[in-house]
């Protein structure tokens, strides 16, 4: 069966997908919000994940999917506009401010939605995500950022060869 | 919660992952070598359910940062590439799989300017000598360079982008980059110099300080042909070149794609005559650069000259072999006696032109005053009545001129009459600026 459009279904009512998780969890979602996946995007357009089928996710753990849906679902109706060029300013700082909730998050979680979006290939979220480890970098020191990220402490041989990186590139510690 | 309730984990969906460097790096002996599937959310994170979105151990937490300390290359350079470089090199300190980071950075850029040097004792043998701020600063660009241009990897540098001050022990970093492009080296795909003056102070010409730099810039070239000969972009500051020099220059650096002289002297009375088969943007700020001939230039499409000093006699601009050539900016200099340029001859034998700016500006030469032109402008000129009688406007009609802009002179009849042809034939012209000047003095005759 040919879906007729990715978006909003024909009578009102929008298509929506099953993506089965790796833990076999089913998540029932608008085809729509599905299709920010850019893996995603071309199995829903040929019509798959509908009816009982589903669209098995088998690198990507429910409660990874269900936090990456959040994000699909909210960004969606700006997605459709096309980088909602008419969106208001209220529009924009509503996405801003859910954007920067939405990474405020363990490093565990946040490790399994950098490779989830990168899997998925959902460009926005993949932004999202590299911007706020970066933002966890900048500016700091390395025993910082090590704790910043929870890094463990290096071990002794591990401090030294990392004297001796921070001796080679000096330049970028001053 | 069914855990592994599948039996083909990442293996089966891209693993964008794999890469000679990572492996390389996993490979190092005190480290456990890990397959490919490392890179797949091991069994621990399966059992991430949504409780643990909120209660998260430390161990945990150690496991989250472990395996960031393991993301893939395009992952990590997604991230890296929203940082400096500074940063991005620091946060190559925190994990044995990021140590190679410096080595697969897409786009380096290191400039002078973002360097801090607080002026003290030199390290070693002469601990008494104190370097200037700018001797600091560019001596901190080439322990840069030499850093991270001496390794090798698979991935090319995509962007390599220096600026450094003109400075005899830049050569250093030339050679860097030199090495960087040679088969020692990652390879660069495109790379450029802005070599800037070390004084900060005005541009006022100062001819034997320009001559001494334009042996310094000329010593660079003669010692490091191979890096120029790779360079994409230049920009050059505040050199004094003979006429030759430049062609010399341009025909090592076959890559080059923009050139930028601000405040060169590129020959007195000479023409610079510009012949390259790449370049596709020029850009002359404030030069001495009497007559410029653009020979044979097949990719330019862009010319500025800004704040231009023209010849006195004879034409300014010639154009010859630049059919790609459309977007012109003359920006005039407060400078006595103008040239003729004509427009029509511009027009019609530039067919391809989209975009004419003329700038006749008075040019300030103190901050509290501004000093009117006393000579007529004329460069946008159709003379004589013989002349203009040859460009049958009514004919002629100009389709790409999609913007004109002229400004800096004193509105004549004549004048408005003519950018109204003008306007006329270029029959596609969308932007169309004209500006007049105050000046009592400044007149413009067609």
């Amino acid at each position: 069966m040919a879906a007729p459009e990715s978006g909003d279904g024909n009578n009102g009512a929008a298509r929506m997908v099953t993506l089965i998780s790796s833990d076999n969890t089913r998540f029932e979602v608008e085809a729509a919000a599905a299709s920010l996946s850019q893996t995603l995007q071309l199995t829903i357009l040929d019509g798959g994940g509908g009816g009982g089928d589903g669209i098995p996710l088998p690198n990507v753990d429910s409660a990874t999917l269900s936090k990456v849906l959040e994000y699909c679902i909210k960004h969606a109706p700006a997605a459709a506009n096309g980088g909602a060029p008419n969106a208001t300013a209220v529009d924009r700082a509503e996405l801003e401010r859910f954007d920067n909730e939405f990474v405020n998050i363990d490093q565990s979680v946040l490790y399994s939605l950098i490779m989830a979006a990168h899997n998925l290939e959902i460009e926005g979220l993949q932004s999202l995500v590299a911007k706020k480890v970066a933002d966890m970098i900048k500016g700091k020191s390395p025993m910082e950022i090590r704790r910043t990220l929870g890094f463990p402490d290096p071990t002794p041989e591990e401090q030294a060869e990392m004297n001796a990186h921070m001796l080679e590139y000096g330049w970028a510690y001053e | 919660m069914v855990r592994n309730s599948t039996e083909h984990r990442y293996n089966d969906m891209r693993d964008k992952g794999s890469n000679p460097d990572l492996e390389a790096a996993t490979r190092t002996p005190s480290l456990q070598a890990e397959p490919r599937t490392s890179f797949a959310l091991g069994a621990s994170s399966m059992a991430a359910t949504s409780d643990a979105l909120t209660t998260i151990s430390q161990q945990e937490f150690e496991q989250g940062a472990d395996r960031l300390g393991k993301l893939p290359d395009d992952v990590l350079l997604s991230i890296l590439k929203r940082l400096d470089l500074r940063d991005a090199v620091r946060s190559s300190v925190l994990s044995r799989r990021w140590r190679h980071i410096p080595s697969v950075l897409p786009d380096i850029v290191l400039d002078v300017d973002s360097f801090d040097f607080k002026p003290v004792n030199d390290d070693g043998f002469k601990s008494k000598f104190k370097l200037s701020v700018t001797a600091g600063k560019n001596k901190a660009v080439a322990r840069a360079a030499k850093s991270l241009l001496a390794r090798r990897s698979h991935r090319p540098i995509t962007n390599l982008s220096v600026a450094f001050y003109l400075r005899k022990d830049s050569i250093e970093i030339i050679r860097a980059v030199e090495v960087a492009m040679s088969s020692h080296g990652r390879g660069v795909v495109a790379a450029n110099f802005t070599i800037l003056r070390e004084s900060v102070d005005d541009l006022q010409y100062d001819e034997p300080e320009m001559t001494r730099h334009g042996n310094i810039f000329l010593s660079y070239f003669n010692t490091c042909r191979r890096a120029f000969a790779g360079l994409t972009g230049l920009l050059v500051e505040r050199v004094k070149l003979l006429e030759s020099d430049i062609p010399n220059v341009l025909r090592t650096c076959q890559k080059l794609q923009w050139l930028s002289l601000v405040s060169c002297h590129t020959g007195r009375d000479k023409a610079l005559v510009l012949e390259h088969p790449q370049l596709a943007e020029l850009k002359l700020e404030h030069c001495h650069c009497y007559c410029i001939e653009l020979k044979w230039l097949p990719k330019l499409s862009q010319l500025t000259c800004h704040t231009w000093l023209p010849s006195r006699t004879g034409r300014p601009l010639l154009l010859g072999h630049v059919p790609q050539l459309r977007r012109l900016m003359l920006l005039t200099a407060d400078y006595g006696h103008y040239p003729t340029l004509k427009l029509s001859e511009l027009l019609v034998n530039h067919a391809m032109l989209g975009e004419l700016h003329l700038d006749f500006r008075i040019y300030r030469v103190s901050n509290h005053e501004c000093i009117p032109m006393d000579e007529m402008l004329t460069m946008l000129h159709g003379t004589s009545k013989r002349e203009n009688t040859k460009w049958e406007l009514s004919d002629f009609k100009h389709r790409n001129l999609a913007v004109l802009e002229i400004t800096g002179f004193l509105a004549e009849d004549k004048f408005m009459g003519y950018i109204r042809r003008v306007m006329n034939a270029a029959v596609n012209l969308e932007r169309y600026v004209c500006m007049m000047t105050g000046a009592p003095t400044a007149k413009l005759v067609l």
